[in-house]
């Protein structure tokens, strides 16, 4: 198996999986702080390494709005 | 009502929530052919692939985790299904069909990275031993119904065959969809389905979404959240599943995803999707885990769960895949690379029924595909089919029997 880190040069494959999911991400990114800033990160992403910050960046936040989100449809509770 | 007074009504009475799980890239063959389960039709030593002079026939041994990712878009599945080199011609019928391309596309393809070393073709036909390796899955397939005719909805990717699960249509997406082409629908703020999808026709309080929350955190992206209306921010860690369930939960349709390991750098290693080159044990512990929690709720009465795999990554399966009802959902030609009219299923998946209304040991030779899912939501709850696939489809409702039994494992798995 090659090492984690070994791959972070290369570029994202397209089409891959990584990259449908990355633009799951840019999505729900785009919700949070609109179409430019999300684009404007988004195209940051060239190789591995910038997938994984990116998705290491962006998931906090996006975590964060899912719990809201959870807390609203269920009136506070659990 | 108590459950068996439930049965005096109609179907749905006794069906109040429908859960789904979907997994990645296994085919029947490979999970089940070996399972010892009387009555399926499965794969034996006798069903081979020829490729460069040698002979190679289905049998057992599949390693834990494949050294490279099979190819599985519509141009490998086509080779898979009717032959080495064999291409679909845009506006041509489907070529004829053998199953006898497996390890020529296995040994060939690129279309997911480097071919493996040529001593390991074999590995394409060779099958896994459920009862120990995915003993959860094994367990079910043998305490419900273990279903060996589902179809995974068109011969081609992840991408289209979840589609097709949430909107018996892929908008003619036939392949893993590009960059490009995910900016252009992301303009619409998402995947759009001519039809709309079944989440638009049960609306926002009567389905719940889920991805487990274990593993590689870098694999926890839910791909159900590209379709348009659904955000990753809808989709609720699995963490919180049995609670709801314990809650006063109304939903009608829950769908669960797993999570998908190391995406990043392509090993998916320490996901639950079974993917091939992560292994069996993850999500099976994760089948086992949603099964426990439907079966120890106050919801198991009035429950139905199906498992399924979206396609079947390549690996070989024995039963050629036959006409399918086209969509024809007037989605536009422009995400329909080859031409492809939708209308011949792809290779046979795994596909268990799970449900106290269900028959013990059941093996249903019943021709599903993901759509079906859709059409057992539809005609349970009254709703309207999405395209003619769903419409045509066949549902697993004739599976419910009229008596609720007590004799369901409250736990399951090693």
């Amino acid at each position: 198996m090659t090492p984690t880190l070994d791959r972070d040069h290369e570029l994202v494959p397209d089409p891959s999986t990584l990259m449908g999911l990355l633009h799951v991400l840019r999505k729900a990114h785009m919700e949070l702080v609109g179409k430019d800033a999300a684009h404007q990160r988004f195209s940051r992403v060239s190789t591995r390494g910038d997938a994984r910050q990116y998705i290491e960046e962006v998931m906090p936040h996006l975590m964060k709005e899912r719990e809201k989100r959870r807390q609203r449809r269920h009136g506070g509770g659990k | 009502m108590n459950a068996n007074a439930a049965a005096a009504g109609g179907l749905d009475q006794i069906i109040e929530h429908v859960f789904v799980l979907m997994l990645e890239n296994r085919s029947f063959d490979h999970l089940f052919a070996l399972s010892g389960i009387p009555g399926i039709i499965a794969a034996t030593t006798a069903n081979t692939n020829t490729y460069s002079g040698a002979t190679y026939a289905f049998g057992g041994g599949a390693p834990s985790q494949m050294p490279t990712d099979p190819g599985h878009e519509f141009i490998d599945v086509i080779e898979q299904l009717c032959g080495a080199n064999a291409q679909f011609q845009r506006g041509q019928p489907f070529p004829p069909i053998d199953n006898s391309g497996f390890v020529a596309n296995y040994a060939t393809t690129r279309t997911e990275g480097t071919p493996p070393q040529s001593g390991d073709v074999d590995d394409i036909m060779r099958g896994v031993d459920a009862s120990t390796q995915s003993s959860a899955m094994y367990q079910l397939a043998t305490q419900f119904v273990l279903c060996d005719a589902w179809h995974s909805s068109l011969p081609g990717p992840t991408w289209p065959n979840r589609y097709f699960l949430h909107g018996a249509s892929s908008a003619g997406l036939d392949h893993s969809p590009t960059s490009d082409e995910i900016c252009k629908w992301e303009g619409l703020d998402g995947f759009v389905y001519p039809k709309g999808s079944i989440f638009d026709a049960l609306g926002k309080d009567n389905y719940r979404l889920y991805q487990d929350h274990l593993g590689d955190p870098l694999g926890r992206i839910p791909q159900v959240a590209s379709i348009k209306g659904i955000s990753v921010c809808d989709v609720d860690d699995l963490s919180h599943f049995e609670a709801d369930l314990a809650a006063g939960y109304t939903a009608r349709y829950t769908f669960i995803e797993p999570s998908y390991g190391d995406v990043v750098n392509n090993t998916y290693e320490n996901g639950s999707s079974q993917h091939p080159m992560d292994g069996l044990a993850a999500g099976d512990q994760l089948v086992a885990r949603v099964y426990g929690a439907i079966r120890n709720s106050p919801l198991w009465d009035k429950s139905l769960f199906v498992i399924l795999y979206d396609e079947h990554g390549g690996f070989y399966d024995s039963v050629m895949p036959g006409k399918a009802t086209p969509p024809n959902d007037g989605a536009a030609a422009t995400l329909n690379a080859s031409g492809f009219g939708f209308d011949v299923y792809g290779v046979r998946v795994p596909a268990i029924v799970v449900s106290p209304w269900v028959a013990q040991g059941k093996v249903d030779h019943t021709t599903y595909d993901h759509s079906s899912v859709l059409a057992t939501l539809e005609r349970l709850f009254g709703l309207q089919p999405l395209t003619d696939r769903d419409k045509s489809a066949n549902d697993v409702l004739s599976l419910i029997t009229q008596t609720c039994r007590q004799d369901c494992p409250e736990r399951i798995g090693a």
